[in-house]
């Protein structure tokens, strides 16, 4: 054995013997030195022959204690059964093999240890010797043991993980990934660009794998656009990169982590849905309770219409003189009128239409002169009067104009009817009641729009007072109790706020606070 | 245009109140038109006519105006008009005796011929009305004596149970008798008995 050359490569790092050193002495001088267990083993019942100080170190035992006894009785019972029946018939015939295994320390302990063994025979082909080079690989088991497990977790994952080579092929989809992406045409290590489109490819190119590369990770949301998942909703969430130098200097890999948010939006949508559903719904309560006073608005300028028109015709029968002005002033008596009830079915219309939740600049002065207008006839046969404090400048904010109309209504509607059913006075003076006020007033802050509606109608009932927003709580005889609770869930919708004061006897202001920077979308 | 048959129209919806004085005017009647109860008391002269009047207004409703004028006398009858179609309103008003009660918009026709009515209706009750007045005038003339055989007569007694009654001779009640049917302007004692009914409230 000491003819054995040492071509060992990792060994080359050790101090060089003198010129004139034999083989012998440089063969003891290695194995004295090496940080890997040497030893040899005498074949039949796998003896130690000779070990170094390695061993002694990592199985605790001294020389004396290893010498002459054979290698397996240290192994794991399992491992010393595989070496039996495989291994060792393998060395016979093949003269090297590679094994791993768990060994006992003296403590007790098992550890992971890897051998290569090379059988040592003389001229006639006897085998005389086994040389086992052993490494102490518990380290390295931990780790593929972990990588093993991250493997099974990353297989596992709902979310869709990719990992791309710096040439931009696809090297593993895990389940869910496959369960998206996979398609029969795209083959093995398919090209990104062809897995997620051009489109997706190179917004994530441009400006995902830049940050990423830069940064070694990027998070974000980007969307993956379709066609190739149908109506799936992708989103790309989080990106890494391995530079991986040692192998490879120019470019990245990369591990794509998207998410398949399909279910929660559609969960999200139809949350939504059934918002804008109640949202509707509860309009056309309102608009129900109102129908009579809106019916009457239109028919007052039907009836006038109605007027003009036959009284025209009776003049135009009887032959009477008819002039052109009196003529055209009719007509457009009739058109105005005419324009007038058109004018109320246009906004009737547009409170009675389901919409989904709009995004729109618009002017506050103009949805409260709307309301008015809608409630006119409702507060006029109640005689309750409405007074509007507005800046001189339009305010504006963004959101859904009926909605806000919406709410408004509810609270003028609240207040108006908080102040009962009119009576009419006795006596023939004294109609107007100048107790019958609502006050609207507009503010705008720095950040913010304000819009209170008060009244002096006898403020909230001590009881439900801090539940008035909640669904169901009323304190009207007839009423359900959903206006005020979405009232609030359409001016959360619009990132505001919602409340209410009063001092239980008289008083009572709604408070709306709604943001007024541009929202985004 | 018949002097003295104005159709009186309150109705605070100026538009409306417009167009139906436009289209009463087209049927050849006189029309004055007031936006609030207010102003039609305050303006109303007693003339003879029609009033035209909305049940719900700002201010005094068309009820309480109806209330007013026949607390006051006034002999003006009401067309009531509503664009509300309310019920109780409605009978409220047909019990202070308005002439109908009648829901915007409705046919010229219809609004019409309830004016011709009203005209009609107010013209009789003016004619009834001076009738009485000139009848009341001739009873007032009758003297203390007289009355008395008057009232009796017209109760159905004969001259001779009148006497009785009164204590007197059947000469004198003839005499009284002659002078009433003279100063009533009756011919017969039914046309008395007629003209007695018109004024039997006021005696």
């Amino acid at each position: 054995m000491a003819n054995e050359p040492d071509n060992r490569a990792d060994n080359t790092d050790i101090e060089p013997l003198s010129v004139g050193a034999s083989s012998g002495e440089r063969y003891r001088f290695l194995v004295e030195h090496s940080g890997d267990i040497i030893s040899t083993h005498r074949p039949g019942d796998w003896a130690y022959t000779s070990v170094n100080f390695a061993l002694e170190q990592m199985s605790g035992y001294t020389t004396n204690e290893l010498l002459g006894r054979p290698a397996y009785d240290w192994f794991h019972p399992a491992d010393a059964q595989a070496m039996k029946n495989k291994l060792i018939p393998a060395i016979y015939h093949h003269g090297t093999r590679t094994f791993r295994y768990r060994s006992r320390h003296k403590s007790g302990q098992y550890y992971w240890m890897e051998s290569t063994h090379r059988s040592i025979r003389d001229e006639q082909g006897e085998l005389v010797e086994i040389l086992a080079v052993t490494r102490d690989i518990s380290e390295q088991v931990k780790n593929e043991e972990l990588a093993r497990r991250l493997a099974a977790v990353v297989d596992a994952s709902y979310a869709l993980v990719l990992y791309c080579n710096r040439k931009h092929c696809v090297s593993y989809m895990n389940t869910a990934a496959r369960d998206v992406f996979a398609r029969e045409e795209l083959g093995e290590l398919p090209h990104l660009q062809n897995v997620l489109g051009g489109e997706n490819y190179r917004t994530l190119t441009a400006e995902v794998f830049s940050e990423a590369g830069e940064l070694g990770r990027w998070k974000g949301a980007l969307r993956l656009k379709g066609p190739f998942w149908g109506e799936r909703y992708l989103q790309l969430e989080e990106v890494l990169a391995h530079s991986r130098e040692d192998i490879e200097r120019e470019g990245n890999f990369y591990s794509l982590i998207v998410r398949d948010l399909t279910e929660q939006k559609l969960a999200e949508k139809k949350v939504r849905d059934h918002q804008s559903e109640l949202i509707h719904a509860s309009r056309l309560m309102v608009m129900g309770e109102m129908a009579s006073g809106l019916a009457h608005e239109i028919n007052q300028p039907l009836a006038t219409t109605l007027n003009y028109s036959r009284g025209a015709i009776r003049k135009i029968e009887q032959g009477s003189s008819f002039p052109k002005e009196s003529v055209l002033n009719v007509f457009s008596m009739i058109v105005k009128q005419a324009q007038h009830a058109a004018d109320i079915v246009k906004r009737l219309r547009s409170l009675v239409q389901k919409t989904p939740f709009q995004r729109f600049e618009f002017c506050l002065q103009e949805t409260l002169h709307e309301v008015e207008l809608l409630l006119s006839h409702d507060l006029w046969s109640q005689k309750v009067r409405v007074e509007f404090v507005v800046p001189d400048n339009d305010v504006a904010i963004i959101g859904d104009r009926i909605q806000i109309e919406q709410v408004l209504i509810n609270l003028i509607r609240n207040s108006m009817d908080a102040y009962g059913p009119y009576v009419e006075p006795p006596t023939e003076t004294g109609c107007n009641n100048e107790q019958r006020k609502v006050w609207v007033a507009l503010r705008e802050g720095r950040a913010n729009v304000e819009l209170t509606v008060s009244d002096r109608a006898g403020g909230v009932a001590q009881s439900i007072d801090g539940k008035l927003f909640e669904p169901y709580v009323t304190s009207k005889r007839d009423g359900i109790g959903m206006g005020l609770s979405i009232s609030r869930s359409i001016i959360e919708a619009h990132g505001g706020q919602i409340s209410v004061e009063s001092d239980y006897k008289t008083t009572t202001t709604f408070t709306i606070l709604l943001p007024k920077e541009k929202l985004k979308g | 245009m018949t002097a003295g048959n104005t159709v009186f129209i309150v109705d605070d919806d100026d538009d409306f109140r417009d167009s139906l004085a436009w289209l009463i005017e087209g049927a050849g009647h006189e029309v004055v038109s007031f936006e609030s109860a207010e102003s039609f008391l305050f303006g109303y002269q007693k003339e003879p006519g029609c009033l035209i009047l909305d049940v719900r207004m700002s201010g005094m409703s068309g009820l309480q105006l109806q209330q007013e004028i026949i607390q006051r006398g006034y002999r003006l009858p009401v067309i009531m008009i509503t664009g509300h179609g309310d019920v109780p309103m409605a009978v409220q008003a047909m019990k202070n005796n308005a002439i109908d009660f009648i829901e915007k918009p409705f046919e010229d026709v219809a609004m019409l011929a309830l004016i011709d009515r009203a005209l009609a209706a107010n013209e009789q009750q003016l004619q009834r009305q001076s009738e009485h007045d000139s009848i009341l005038a001739c009873w007032a003339q009758l003297s203390r004596r007289e009355n008395d055989v008057a009232q009796l007569v017209i109760k159905g007694l004969a001259n001779r149970e009148v006497a009785e009654k009164l204590g007197i001779s059947i000469k004198t009640v003839e005499i009284h008798r002659s002078r009433v049917m003279s100063k009533m302007q009756a011919k017969r004692l039914a046309e008395l008995m007629d003209k007695v009914a018109v004024i039997k409230a006021s005696i």
